[in-house]
């Protein structure tokens, strides 16, 4: 489903990711790991158009995306949910989903059934965003703006999703939350799903593959099972130590 | 097939999957191995100079003697506390080759020899006969625990005991033999010889590999034993048995390409050559943790066959290995290099450097033997000292290479001398 050969990305002078090559197939789960300025964060905003300063090839159903703005990837299939949630704090549930389907809406212009329905639709996977619907998004608890920012993505009617750390600052018990309604997109809407997480251990127990980044290369690829078995993975990333083995 | 969706996988998606690999593995040997680091730095290369898998001709190629000379645990790329298994080949002197597995490696290994033998037909049902010397040696543990995987029968004999053997086959009904192709033919004829009918036992397919071997043999292993026999090939620096396998086609062993990426090159230039030609077979490792190798030159001659095989499968396959680019003998499925035994011969004393190794086949088996000149005076000694030189070399000798040696001293000056490149080895087996 989406293919990226050799990517490199660019502040200024600076490359955040050097030559990554990956490929996420329909209907898995992927996550990439790897620690801060690893370049997790880089990777997704290449994909989703954000960062226009990129070079190699990334390719989504057999066409490439490099360059493309952000909208016209948005409705090719692509969303992002950012790192730190990012939702318009001053206006409410409703209004930061309906800004969702705005690249839709402005291709289509058609502002009725559908968009009401696809509301509906994150309403009902998450029922507490339906309970706080006219709140302001940013009188809402971490989790439930977590859950925001994802349901915000589906609006778009993404095919596949980039998750970019959605467990950052939550407690323990969301991000199990959070963790099981990611595993739920794909399972009941089929949706692929590129994660970027620094909680590798939970998120290589959800995901099918996982690669590992160290300062913008990569360094390893596996299954999931594989890359919570490896030592090396253990001691850098799932902060295991075995100092007292 | 053990893993049909890398087995049969597209060749385009196959290539990104080894693109993804061979840049990760490249990025890992650059930080973890001092060896590479040095070497990329010296040819000035980086890692991010590996864009497509074209640009693997810009690496340099690993040889024997890099992982010699980096003895013991030099190359390996992980910390030796991950390292949760050691195996060992032959080296070119006395120093062997030391070859360490992860847990993800030993992992990998079993699936990849479930891989070749559920390619050649066998299932769990089987009840599977290992009579590969188990040790160091990567031919029995590799076999063993890739029969596990599958959930078959393993029978550890070991090698040698030929009459145990066939005992063993008959009453424990063993399905799959697994050993070298000669020791299947000795099996072979002591059947015939103790007169007992092939066809009264449950034996039905033959994994056979660790020495070249021909269609001859192969046919003759067949009819004898009523089987379907088998070719398998790996080498314990790329990860040991496993590496590729033939199919029930038997036209090829298929490599499994998305852990190991293979090119066929010129052994005189470097250069690659185009797919078909024959040439030295040159491995580079995609996923291995504990020692990943670089353009390994396995100095095998062979050929690579890129079409789609009749089985299904989209991996490339390789011919059979038509001989060496070095002087490495394979004798009884152990590796010999002739510098191992001169080594052994320049240490002791009252013999004279020029010496002959003969290789032979008597009846099904190997044999070697070493001739030494000695000085006039041991010559002309008493045979109390001579025997006494003669026992020493063998004891070294078995002692290094773990094979027994024949030793005979001759009379000085009657080895024939070489002006240019000596050649010391004379093969006189006929496959």
């Amino acid at each position: 489903m989406l293919v990226v050969r050799n990517l490199e990305v660019f502040y200024g002078k600076l490359r955040a990711v050097k030559s990554l090559s990956f490929h996420v197939n329909e209907g898995e789960i992927v996550t990439i790991i790897g620690a801060n300025g690893s370049g997790k964060t880089s990777t997704l905003r290449a994909i989703s158009g954000i960062m226009v300063k990129t070079r190699g090839e990334i390719i989504f159903e057999n066409e490439r995306i490099n360059g493309l703005p952000p909208h016209v990837i948005v409705n090719m299939g692509i969303s992002h949910v950012p790192e730190g949630r990012r939702l318009f704090p001053n206006l409410t549930v409703r209004d930061n989903l309906l800004l969702g389907a705005y690249p839709y809406l402005k291709k289509n212009g058609d502002f009725s059934k559908i968009v009401k329905d696809r509301i509906e639709q994150v309403f009902a996977i998450f029922p507490r965003l339906k309970e706080r619907s006219d709140q302001l998004a940013g009188t809402l608890s971490g989790g439930e703006q977590q859950m925001l920012a994802i349901g915000r993505a589906l609006m778009s009617r993404p095919r596949l999703l980039l998750l970019d750390e959605p467990s950052m600052g939550l407690a323990p018990v969301i991000v199990n939350e959070i963790f099981k309604v990611i595993e739920e997109l794909r399972k009941d809407m089929g949706v692929t799903i590129l994660l970027v997480e620094q909680n590798a251990r939970k998120a290589l127990e959800i995901s099918d593959r996982g690669y590992v980044l160290e300062s913008g290369s990569l360094v390893y690829s596996g299954s999931s099972e594989e890359l919570k078995k490896s030592k090396e993975i253990q001691r850098a990333y799932l902060g295991k130590s075995d100092f007292f083995e | 097939m053990w893993e049909e969706k890398y087995e049969t996988m597209e060749r385009s998606e196959l290539g990104q999957l080894q693109l993804e690999r061979l840049q990760s593995v490249v990025n890992r040997v650059y930080r973890n191995v001092k060896f590479y680091n040095e070497k990329f730095r010296e040819l000035k290369i980086s890692p991010e100079d590996i864009k497509s898998l074209d640009d693997l001709r810009k690496l340099p190629f690993t040889t024997k003697e890099d992982l010699r000379r980096n003895y013991p645990y030099g190359m390996f790329a992980v910390p030796l506390r991950d390292i949760v298994r050691i195996h060992s080949s032959s080296g070119t002197t006395g120093k062997t080759t030391v070859v360490g597995y992860t847990k993800n490696d030993l992992e990998l290994w079993s699936n990849l020899v479930a891989r070749i033998m559920v390619a050649a037909g066998v299932t769990k049902d089987d009840i599977i006969q290992i009579s590969f010397g188990y040790g160091l040696f990567t031919g029995g543990f590799g076999l063993h625990y890739g029969a596990e995987k599958i959930g078959a029968t393993v029978i550890p004999i070991s090698s040698g005991n030929t009459d145990r053997q066939i005992m063993i086959m008959q009453d424990y009904h063993t399905t799959v033999l697994v050993s070298t192709p000669s020791y299947a033919l000795v099996i072979a004829d002591r059947i015939e010889e103790l007169g007992i009918d092939p066809q009264s036992l449950s034996l039905r397919i033959g994994l056979f590999g660790a020495e070249p071997w021909s269609e001859a043999m192969r046919q003759e292993i067949e009819a004898k034993l009523k089987i379907d026999a088998y070719d398998n090939y790996g080498l314990s620096e790329i990860i040991g048995p496993g590496v590729a396998g033939e199919c029930e086609m038997k036209n090829g062993m298929h490599i499994a390409e998305d852990h190991f990426l293979v090119e066929i090159i010129d052994p005189e230039t470097g250069e690659p050559l185009p797919p078909g030609e024959e040439g030295e077979l040159v491995i580079t490792t995609l996923t291995k943790e504990a020692l990943p190798l670089i353009r390994y030159r396995t100095r095998d001659i062979t050929r690579l066959h890129y079409e789609k095989c009749g089985c299904g499968r989209t991996t490339a396959r390789m011919e059979r290995v038509k001989g060496r680019t070095d002087d490495m003998l394979i004798v009884r499925g152990v590796n010999v290099f002739p510098s191992q035994i001169e080594e052994v011969l320049f240490n002791i004393e009252g013999t004279e450097p020029h010496y002959q190794i003969i290789v032979d086949r008597e009846g099904r088996l190997d044999t070697l033997t070493v001739l030494v000149e000695v000085s006039p005076k041991i010559f002309s000694d008493e045979m109390k000292r001579q025997k006494q030189i003669i026992e020493e070399i063998e004891e070294k000798l078995y002692s290094v290479l773990g094979l027994k040696v024949r030793v005979k001293l001759v009379e000085p000056k009657t080895l024939q001398r070489f002006e240019g490149k000596a050649k010391r080895v004379i093969d006189k087996r006929r496959l």
